[in-house]
């Protein structure tokens, strides 16, 4: 029920303001420009938009990651939302409901409402002549262990900002830049220097992004990632993904017990 | 007009966001270290497209320009709004001094935690990246990042009174000003590759400012990628810096006559 209702609040905040179309039409702008960007990048280097391994794997990659961006834009936006904006964070503690559920339910929401830019873009793709091979069972179990994996990181960022001030509104964002960067999502993580190649290995988000390009692509272009088979890539995926899921949990419950014990659960900060 | 007081109301506005960044250090970790791993991940694609370097130090000087903008769009352009939720914005329309000297403060006190960000993205980009800058007319160089900024902070006042009117249909406009506007601005390619597109990309200031620092700082590639000249584009910036105050002016009065008159500068969560 708590998860339900939080569900439908997340809805409500991002979608009431407007009409549908309009409101579609937002949802998709945001991750059309991250990708027409990195596009005219390639364009800059290669002269053209067509063919290329590199450009199916950048493509691909930036597409799956909107979806880790736009939901932990918005869950790392929550506590400050909950907490300075509308004030009603102290009212959520002492209504009957877990703060943990609540959070579940909006983020599940944000995540399902960013599979519709990601449709578009894999639509968009089309015409950049992605040669798409999906492997839909593959694909609906990588929807799910990303959903694990996107919501043990929002349960982190939460656990964080309940200690920290409000600064800027993009501490989401900036948070997402982390798996941009070290899981191989638009260059193959052996470009990256060699200790950061190792750290790639011990993050869910570079097995995902690898059964990502599997279960769309049918194949791994990743040089090092292809020496894994798709079952060890969701195993290590799994057993890393519970782990960060007990890791960020355990952070959150101790962010949530020393925001009580110092008393800034209904701190503002008007930096 | 009493200067001392448009002054005090300056640094009163500008100080808690100075001080708030020294008291608080989280924002080093969230607004520094943390949108420099995104920048970095352009300059890995270049990499691995086996592009010349110079399209490295592109990512880096636009990731310098975007973070500027970002200060605009969250630091400025949604800050009336915001201080209308949090309640000051009452206090601030009560006071005597001219609502512009808060803006300038909110700019000011905004522009000395990006600048912290902007020299860490330079140093990671001669250090780890290894960018060599090679800066063929520093005056000018200076004088256009000086004038950019202005015309940028301008476009956020502006932004700023559109968005207390619009209300929360303006906040979400901030994220579709994001990532949209970083690929017409060209943040980490010269804009000349959108062709006639960037024409309509000079409308917002850090476009040409960016494209003319480029010029300035890696001038093998002047040739081949840049949209005008420095000096022309000096020229255009700074009539832009004057338009945009104008029209900041303008429409922070028009925003508070009509937010008294409708009586909404006091309604919150709308």
């Amino acid at each position: 029920m708590a998860v339900r209702s939080s569900m439908w609040l997340e809805y409500q905040i991002e979608a009431n303001w407007t009409s549908p179309v309009i409101f579609i039409l937002y949802n998709t702008l945001k991750p059309v420009g991250g990708s027409l960007l990195l596009l005219a990048m390639y364009y800059v280097v290669t002269g053209g938009f067509l063919g290329g391994e590199s450009l199916y794997f950048l493509y691909i990659g930036n597409a799956f990651y909107m979806l880790v961006a736009q939901t932990l834009f918005n869950v790392g936006w929550i506590i400050h939302d909950d907490r300075e904006h509308y004030q009603t964070m102290k009212y959520i503690y002492i209504s009957p409901l877990s703060y943990f559920m609540y959070l579940m339910g909006r983020s599940a929401m944000r995540f399902l409402l960013s599979l519709l830019p990601l449709s578009v873009l894999i639509f968009l793709g089309v015409f950049l002549k992605i040669p798409y091979h999906i492997e839909v069972l593959l694909l609906l179990g990588t929807f799910f262990l990303g959903w694990i994996f996107v919501i043990s990181s929002g349960l982190l960022l939460s656990g964080i900002n309940m200690l920290t001030a409000r600064h800027g509104n993009s501490v989401g964002q900036a948070f997402s830049g982390i798996f941009y960067l070290f899981s191989g999502v638009v260059f193959p993580i052996n470009v990256l220097p060699g200790w950061a190649s190792k750290a790639a290995l011990g993050m869910p988000s570079t097995y995902w992004f690898s059964l990502v390009r599997r279960s769309v692509l049918g194949k791994e272009v990743d040089s090092i990632m292809s020496g894994f088979t798709t079952g060890e890539v969701a195993v290590r995926l799994i057993i890393i993904s519970v782990l960060f899921f007990v890791i960020s949990y355990l952070t959150f419950r101790l962010a949530d017990y020393l925001a009580r014990k110092k008393g800034i659960l209904d701190m503002t900060t008007t930096y | 007009m009493n200067v001392m007081l448009n002054l005090r109301a300056l640094k009163g506005r500008a100080y808690p966001r100075m001080i708030g960044a020294v008291r608080e250090p989280s924002w080093m970790f969230w607004e520094t270290f943390l949108p420099i791993l995104s920048m970095a991940a352009y300059v890995y694609v270049y990499r691995s497209l086996d592009a010349p370097k110079e399209f490295e130090g592109f990512v880096i000087l636009g990731g310098v320009m975007t973070t500027y903008w970002m200060n605009v769009l969250w630091g400025m352009a949604s800050q009336l709004y915001w201080e209308k939720e949090t309640a000051n914005l009452q206090l601030y329309l009560a006071a005597p001094m001219s609502k512009m000297s808060i803006l300038a403060g909110m700019a000011l006190g905004g522009m000395f935690s990006t600048s912290v960000r902007c020299i860490s993205i330079i140093v990671m980009g001669v250090i780890i990246f290894k960018v060599d800058f090679v800066v063929t007319n520093a005056g000018l160089l200076l004088g256009i990042f000086g004038v950019t900024l202005v015309a940028l902070y301008g476009m956020g006042m502006v932004f700023a009174s559109l968005f207390l009117m619009w209300g929360r249909e303006a906040w979400h406009l901030n994220m579709i000003m994001e990532e949209p506007i970083y690929f017409l601005s060209g943040y980490s390619f010269p804009v000349k590759a959108l062709g006639s597109l960037s024409l309509f990309a000079t409308v917002i200031p850090f476009t040409l400012g960016l494209d003319a620092m480029r010029q300035l700082t890696f001038p093998s590639m002047a040739t081949q990628w840049g949209l005008v000249s420095p000096h022309l584009e000096l020229v255009i910036l700074l009539v832009m810096s004057i338009i945009l105050l104008y029209l900041a002016r303008v429409s922070l009065d028009r925003m508070e006559r009509m937010g008294r008159s409708k009586g909404t500068l006091t309604m919150r969560w709308q």
